[in-house]
């Protein structure tokens, strides 16, 4: 899965699936597999394998938090198709909820690494 | 090397959805993945994938309820058959001449395909995804069962392993294969379905 780099080396369920939320939002149209994990990993500064993203993808739309269904075939693919996804109105209202109560659980806070 | 790895890749993503398998083949191949990171990628999600589907009840009850004791039972039955049978064809051993014993044969040739082709489509039903995983510990009883049947049969081990085969592997191979194309199955089939087996 992916991390962060010291020493908590992985993101827990729920944060890794904030995650994916916060860059399936930013990609819009251009939301898919490839591309989130390449947005990931560029966020991060961490690979994200293939396997966290997939079964992740899998939980959030059993969760009703997104919508995916296979895309066009592109050459650059091999012919194969994307899959292509779209952040639900529930699942921008619980990633606007997380995000939110992070914030004002920090408020005050400083984080200095030791 | 890079082409034996993606040759692998392959191999291991036929235990995807299609659906998925050409989502993450096609995300390899846009993404230039290399033959070791994409066969890393796909047995993570291969392993991830057959773990979740172990949430699920149906796995367990194939594994506790017929891998186990309807494997135990069908090695038996096959072992028993094949002893009989050895020894009306090659030690012509009086008693098996009787009336009741060669009704016994008989009855056991149609009992132990026909159990094998229940207890394959049964599995097949229940499991589809992680049948390969049963089949294997199913066949783990195989060993077992072979050395039996080289200590019945010393003169035609060959012609007992194929009848072993035919009795007891094809029609459960055959049985799964059905249980597949039937797709998955609720809780009142497969309890119709155990008393037989």
């Amino acid at each position: 899965m992916c991390g962060t780099p010291g020493p908590s080396k992985r993101w827990s369920e729920s944060e890794f699936e904030y995650l994916l939320l916060s860059s399936a939002a930013r990609l819009g149209e251009d939301s898919y597999g490839a591309a989130i994990r390449e947005d990931l990993e560029k966020s991060i500064g961490r690979r994200c394998s293939i396997g966290a993203l997939y079964t992740t993808l899998e939980r959030l739309e059993a969760k009703g938090l997104i919508e995916t269904w296979m895309g066009d075939a592109t050459p650059q693919r091999g012919g194969r198709p994307k899959r292509m996804v779209r952040v639900t109105a529930k699942g921008v209202r619980a990633a606007a909820d997380f995000y939110n109560a992070v914030m004002r659980v920090s408020r005050g806070v400083s984080w200095v690494r030791p | 090397m890079n082409r034996a790895w993606w040759w692998l890749v392959d191999r291991i993503s036929q235990a995807l959805e299609p659906s998925e398998r050409d989502a993450v083949r096609g995300d390899f191949a846009e993404s230039g993945e290399s033959g070791g990171r994409a066969l890393l990628g796909i047995l993570g999600l291969v392993v991830r994938r057959q773990l979740l589907l172990w949430k699920d009840w149906r796995p367990w009850l194939g594994l506790i309820g017929l891998v186990g004791p309807v494997g135990v039972l069908l090695t038996i039955r096959t072992l028993a058959l094949l002893g009989g049978l050895s020894y009306f064809f090659w030690a012509s051993y009086p008693a098996m001449t009787t009336g009741e014993q060669i009704l016994l044969l008989g009855g056991d040739l149609v009992l132990v395909p026909v159990l094998s082709w229940t207890a394959g489509f049964v599995l097949g039903s229940l499991t589809r995804r992680t049948l390969w995983l049963h089949s294997a510990l199913f066949c783990l009883w195989l060993p077992y069962s072979h050395a039996r049947v080289a200590h019945y049969v010393r003169q035609g081990i060959v012609f007992a392993l194929l009848f072993e085969a035919v009795l007891f592997f094809f029609p459960a191979v055959l049985g799964a294969r059905w249980g597949i194309r039937k797709g998955t199955i609720g809780l009142r089939r497969p309890i119709c379905y155990a008393p037989q087996s």
